[in-house]
């Protein structure tokens, strides 16, 4: 298991080796940096210092490697545009934007979970059919017009949840579902089919075939032995949470690092920028290495012992 | 147990009529079509047939393991120790099943749940069925390991399915469905999946389980010759009707069925006899010949057979066959 995990964490730093390269080259591929920080009419000579003071002279691969050994350290150098380090702005939010992740992936499974399973069990019923017409429409729906509507209708309509900012659970509701959107007819669709598929097995015949009643055999062979896909399907679905996140905090005023990085778009804060790329990665790469463990967890086979 | 049991005379299980129709898109598939079955204490039976002749429909139709809304079951009779149930019905079967009665299956391999440790899989019915407490299922596990052969129970138990040898895995398997001590236990081809070395122990093995605790035998196969060695009765199944059926010794020594003979012709043997294989295929139970269902395959088969399906006759030799060969020398049943 130490050594699985030793290996899993080597693998995980070459990714994210991969991810500041393609973050060190946005810089390049916007442009000249000097040009959005000084004035058109500034000197060649006031250029000139600016990218000596911030490197941009130097050769490509020099850069890199500068820039990685500054980045493992947190340091993306100060905002463009306010003087305080870029990497501070994102961190202090990402805690936040987890939160909203966290609630957005609960909902996908606390809801596709169970809808998933009714439709397995009562497969070609009304209740299956209903299940994937749910999911297909959550699938079809874009989550900015969601946030709107549940915007309009929830909280200025009904007036039951607070439309914008963060407080106490309340405020996640509404962002959480706009997570969820596109993680939870996947959850759907996947446990249906897995679960059919289950449950059609030859070791679930053999448990019932052992006397065991239907719950029993569902808990202790087919609900587990199913939600192995998801698992995997949920590596790939926490880069969709992340995004969906930026777009939920958006919308709804939610003060995470989303919105930072949504300010540092506009604003071409490109360190800024720089570090939530990073920061999203870094996220990406460590729920990625959890799935990793909770897989070995689930599925002995693939434990490496 | 019942105190009957042990002197190895009484019934455990007798079916009478029993019919299994499929419920397909296509309509109403007839997969079995009237079988009587009996199994008595310590006895073992064969049921023996081609992929698609209702043997295994038979079993786990009259179990109650097919879905209802798949499969509509019905016997005149169903008969298990001294208990009149409906066959096929669920409810009634769902107190035996796992303890009366055993199942094995053909794929040990897939037949365990590969994300369950082994002994934890052979304590479900000890704990769930029969209520134990931890240390006693702790305990009847590890005995029941060593019963079936296992040398490190220990080790066997807190293994997973994927760790052990396609042997010990049916091994374990048997554990599982032995652990209660069933008076009926049905073995739906449990030797297919494995190679002949271990085919042979694991027919030993149950041999040897069975006249410990004179629990009576159901076995599933489409091996005859594998059967002749091993079963006290033999029943032959064809398109979901029991064609010959007798005395193992009868049945393979003095094969009357058109159809037993072909297929005894049909397994290779030793002593470099020809092998004949049976011509055509089984036919489309949806779809079934007019009168006998074998006529289209048979030798024998004249304009009568056509006609009428025959009716089951005795033979002087022991054995009842459903074929009008029978009516020269056999009393009609």
């Amino acid at each position: 298991m130490l050594r699985f995990l030793v290996r899993r964490m080597l693998h995980s730093i070459l990714v994210l080796l991969g991810v500041l390269f393609v973050v060190h080259g946005l810089l390049l591929l916007t442009g000249d940096p000097t040009a959005a920080l000084l004035p058109p009419d500034a000197d060649e000579e006031v250029r000139e210092n600016l990218r000596r003071k911030h490197g941009l002279d130097d050769p490509f691969p020099v850069q890199y490697v500068k820039f990685v050994g500054r980045a493992v350290r947190g340091d993306f150098g100060d905002s463009f545009r306010q003087a305080r380090p870029a990497f501070e702005f994102v961190s202090e939010k990402a805690g936040e934007t987890i939160k909203l992740g966290a609630v957005g992936l609960a909902i996908s499974l606390a809801v596709g979970g169970p809808l998933g399973a009714l439709s397995a069990l009562r497969k070609g019923t009304w209740i299956d059919r209903t299940a994937r017409m749910v999911a297909a429409m959550g699938q079809a729906i874009p989550d900015f017009w969601l946030g709107i509507m549940l915007i309009l209708i929830l909280g200025v309509n009904l007036n039951w949840l607070p439309i914008s900012g963060s407080g106490d659970w309340r405020h996640l509701l509404m962002p959480g579902l706009v997570v969820a959107l596109p993680t939870l007819p996947a959850v759907v669709r996947i446990y249906r089919s897995s679960l059919i598929g289950v449950l059609d097995r030859d070791y679930v015949r053999a448990a019932r075939a052992r006397g065991l009643k239907g719950p029993q055999v569902f808990g202790r062979h087919v609900a587990r032995n199913a939600a192995i896909p998801i698992v995997t399907v949920l590596a790939f679905e926490v880069g969709s949470i992340m995004s969906g996140a930026l777009i939920a905090e958006v919308i709804f005023a939610y003060p995470g690092m989303g919105r930072v990085a949504y300010q540092a778009i506009i604003n071409r804060d490109i360190a800024v920028v720089q570090a939530y790329v990073f920061m999203v990665s870094l996220i990406v790469v460590t729920t990625n290495m959890l799935l990793d463990i909770a897989y070995s967890m689930l599925d002995p086979r693939v434990r490496v012992r | 147990m019942a105190p009957d049991t042990a002197t190895g005379s009484s019934q455990v299980l007798a079916v009478e009529g029993l019919t299994v129709s499929f419920r397909a898109v296509a309509g109403v598939v007839p997969a079995v079509r009237g079988v009587d079955v009996t199994v008595g204490a310590g006895e073992t039976v064969a049921l023996v047939g081609e992929s698609g002749s209702g043997k295994s429909a038979s079993v786990l139709g009259m179990l109650g393991l097919f879905h209802p809304d798949s499969a509509a079951v019905e016997a005149e009779r169903f008969k298990f120790e001294d208990m009149e149930l409906s066959a096929g019905r669920r409810e009634d079967l769902q107190d035996l099943l796992g303890t009366r009665i055993g199942i094995i299956f053909q794929d040990p391999q897939s037949s365990l749940d590969p994300t369950m440790k082994v002994g934890k899989q052979i304590a479900e019915v000890p704990r769930l069925r029969l209520g134990l407490d931890r240390e006693t299922v702790r305990r009847k596990v590890l005995d029941s390991l060593a019963e079936v052969g296992i040398r490190d129970p220990e080790w066997c138990a807190s293994a997973y399915p994927h760790e052990l040898s396609g042997g010990m895995r049916q091994r374990a398997m048997i554990a599982t469905v032995m652990i209660a001590g069933p008076s009926l236990l049905i073995a739906d081809e449990p030797t297919t999946a494995l190679d002949v070395t271990l085919q042979a122990q694991v027919i030993d093995l149950l041999a040897t389980l069975q006249e410990e605790r004179g629990t009576g035998i159901l076995f599933i196969t489409h091996d005859l010759s594998l059967v002749s060695e091993f079963a006290d009765r033999v029943m032959v199944m064809y398109a979901g009707t029991v064609v010959e059926s007798g005395d193992t010794e009868a049945v393979v020594n003095h094969p009357s069925h058109p159809y037993t003979r072909a297929l005894l012709e049909s397994v290779p043997r030793l002593d470099g006899g020809q092998v004949r294989p049976i011509r055509g295929r089984p036919p489309d139970p949806r779809d079934l010949p007019s009168g006998c269902p074998f006529r289209t395959r048979c030798d024998h088969a004249h304009e009568r057979c056509e006609q009428v399906e025959p009716p089951t006759f005795r033979l002087p030799s022991g054995q009842t066959i459903r074929c009008w060969l029978g009516e020269q020398d056999g009393e009609p049943c």
